[in-house]
């Protein structure tokens, strides 16, 4: 079996050690005999739904975010065309900005997005910055590290990815993590999120291949005693930490 | 007289006379205190320097300053640093309170990239060094563009007379240093040969002036390298380099020598006192050691972040042609070491594990360090949380040479526990 990843804008979001998500998804689905092919997405560059699996955007410098989002707005109906067709799609930190409706900053300049999540950022002055736990009704308890100056309210058809347990989340005031709308997940979290919680990465693989072949898919198990045993030292190491 | 000024002097006197007393080290409590009761102590007591030599940077700092400070001694200018690696205001206010000897001429700071700005303003410095700017930590300053801009607000504020040392290699300095007076670029030689590819840790390859990707022709450490911008022409006119005949190895040590020298010369040190100075020039602890003990060569090597981390990896495998590698990695991720420990994903073990035999996961955020390991699909490594008993372990095993690459508190716990077990002296002299 085989997958093609859209990587977009790596060039411009590759913050954060977002390549550790790809690698993750890479590693994960060579163990499986499953061939992972990546294609960077970049400024100029077109997306169409037909060639791709599996989409991936990750965090960028604000600088970069204003930079691409004119040209995300090219891809715009394609992106969201494919989001409502059940798409696969992981987007962390600036990406996952961008695929709400506008990211408005501190002094009051609108970077619009692309609204695949019915979500809005207002830029602020307190940067969020530390360990977070969240727990999600679809994968259980997700670890990682959140820094952002953005609050993100989501609403409407799109659902938060999961309810902080500790740190700040979307915006420090609501109590929740993240947007799910349809395949596409949203997250402020970095750790990489999908390093630290492997239960995310077999679900974008598990319906990235479902997608594609057809059929129901049952994923080979791998062992992940140590992906399970650095999970639960990460929640408590945020535990103490706070 | 300054009422303010002898009141917060004499609160830190006594506070550090307490430290000495209780045996508790903290070498910047009484600089906090005093600033407390006078904030603008460090402006006044550094104006009575005839200069202050001012140094930041993510990568290069404390190497760079001991190496100016030993070219001081060699050229016997007077002058005090903040040598104990308090690098916030406080510790200058510590180190100033400590020092106030009539003979000083020469105030010589680091500081750390956040505090670049406060300190500027508060020591109005003669001399300013910046070595580089990566994302070194950013779960403390959030952006580099933020810190890019503090510091040019920061440049922009200081008298044009003021020297401005900086690395041509860096786009974001080169932007920095644009329309100011007195700029003097250090770099390395475009010839010099360079191992680095682009990696994932890249922080500047658009140009800080008008956004556009940024042509290299060459990568020497992380973004740092020969470019050049297509559109607006952000390029230094010329800068001084050097060529390393010196001990320590690597190009980012390069980069440490060749400001440093830059550094003297624009105080007029001439040439035979800097090369005396740098010749006999020892790192601080950890940075780069080796420690002979009777069984084994131990290769201390610290590793700050992606960048520091990829260097290292460079200097061992490509510099020192080390291979068949049994070393104990050490992470933490207090705040000296960076909270946030992503960034292991965003160094290149999958160069290192090539070279390695077996290596200990140890520190903190072990387990977060062996899952890296496991994504390159290296098998030969084992976790143990506890340093102590990683480094029995290490020690205990057969390689004649090993290699710890520790990050910061680590190194300091490393230190620690080799001279409980007299393998190192207690009072490393720094």
């Amino acid at each position: 079996m085989n997958l093609t990843l859209a990587h977009l804008y790596p060039d411009l979001l590759n913050m954060y050690s977002d390549m550790g998500n790809i690698i993750c998804l890479q590693k994960r689905c060579q163990w499986r005999g499953i061939d992972l092919k990546i294609i960077p997405v970049s400024i100029g560059k077109t997306f169409d739904e037909k060639d791709i699996d599996l989409v991936y955007g990750g965090g960028g410098q604000d600088r970069y975010q204003a930079v691409l989002c004119q040209d995300l707005l090219k891809k715009k109906a394609e992106l969201k065309k494919a989001a409502a067709n059940g798409l696969p799609m992981l987007a962390t930190c600036a990406t996952y900005q961008l695929f709400g409706h506008y990211f408005k900053s501190k002094d009051g300049q609108t970077m619009p997005g692309i609204s695949i999540f019915d979500s809005y950022t207002i830029g602020s002055d307190i940067r969020k910055i530390g360990n977070i736990v969240i727990k999600s009704v679809l994968f259980g308890k997700i670890v990682g590290f959140e820094n952002h100056s953005g609050n993100t309210f989501v609403k409407g058809q799109t659902k938060p990815l999961g309810k902080v347990l500790i740190g700040f989340g979307n915006n420090g005031q609501d109590g929740f993590e993240g947007a799910v709308y349809k395949n596409v997940l949203g997250s402020y979290l970095h750790g990489p999120i999908l390093t630290k919680n492997v239960q995310l990465a077999d679900w974008l693989i598990k319906t990235s291949l479902e997608r594609k072949y057809k059929k129901e898919i049952d994923l080979q198990p791998l062992d992940d005693r140590l992906e399970q045993l650095t999970h639960q030292k990460a929640i408590k190491r945020t535990y103490e930490t706070k | 007289m300054d009422l303010k000024l002898n009141l917060a002097v004499l609160a830190a006197k006594l506070i550090s006379q307490l430290n000495l007393l209780t045996g508790s080290g903290g070498t910047s409590a009484p600089g906090l205190y005093a600033l407390k009761i006078d904030p603008n102590l460090i402006s006044k007591l550094s104006a009575k320097f005839s200069k202050n030599v001012l140094l930041s940077g993510t990568n290069g700092k404390t190497t760079t300053t001991r190496m100016i400070s030993q070219i001081l001694t060699a050229a016997d200018f007077e002058h005090i640093h903040n040598r104990a690696g308090s690098n916030l205001l406080r510790g200058i206010a510590s180190t100033l309170i400590k020092n106030n000897s009539p003979l000083t001429k020469i105030g010589l700071w680091e500081v750390d990239e956040a505090v670049f700005p406060l300190a500027c303003n508060q020591i109005r410095p003669d001399v300013i060094i910046l070595t580089n700017l990566f994302r070194d930590q950013l779960d403390r300053y959030g952006d580099l563009d933020y810190v890019a801009n503090k510091w040019q607000q920061s440049l922009k504020k200081l008298p044009s007379e003021s020297i401005k040392i900086l690395n041509a290699d860096d786009p974001a300095l080169v932007f920095l240093g644009k329309n100011l007076k007195n700029v003097f670029y250090f770099g390395l030689d475009p010839k010099t040969s360079a191992t680095a590819v682009q990696s994932n840790s890249m922080d500047s390859i658009f140009c800080f002036n008008c956004g556009s990707k940024l042509s290299y022709q060459k990568f020497f450490v992380g973004h740092l390298g020969i470019f050049s911008c297509p559109k607006c022409s952000l390029n230094p006119t010329s800068k001084f380099t050097l060529k390393n005949k010196f001990k320590l190895p690597g190009l980012y040590n390069l980069y440490n020598y060749t400001a440093a020298t830059l550094t003297a010369k624009k105080l007029n040190i001439t040439q035979d006192k800097i090369d005396q100075a740098l010749t006999n020039f020892k790192p601080a602890f950890g940075r780069i050691e080796t420690i002979n003990t009777p069984k084994k060569t131990i290769r201390l090597f610290l590793v700050k972040n992606p960048t520091g981390f990829n260097q290292v990896i460079s200097t061992v495998i490509d510099e020192l042609k080390m291979n068949n590698i049994t070393c104990l990695i050490a992470i933490n991720d207090l705040i000296a070491d960076g909270c946030d420990v992503s960034w292991l994903w965003d160094v290149d073990f999958e160069k290192l594990v090539k070279n390695i035999k077996y290596c200990l996961c140890s520190g903190i955020r072990a387990y977060d360090l062996s899952l890296r390991l496991k994504y390159t699909d290296f098998k030969n490594f084992e976790t143990k949380e506890n340093l102590n008993q990683a480094i029995d372990k290490l020690l205990n095993l057969e390689a004649k040479e090993v290699f710890i690459f520790p990050t910061y508190t680590c190194m300091l716990e490393v230190r620690k526990i080799l001279a409980n077990k007299k393998l190192v002296h207690k009072t490393w002299n720094d």
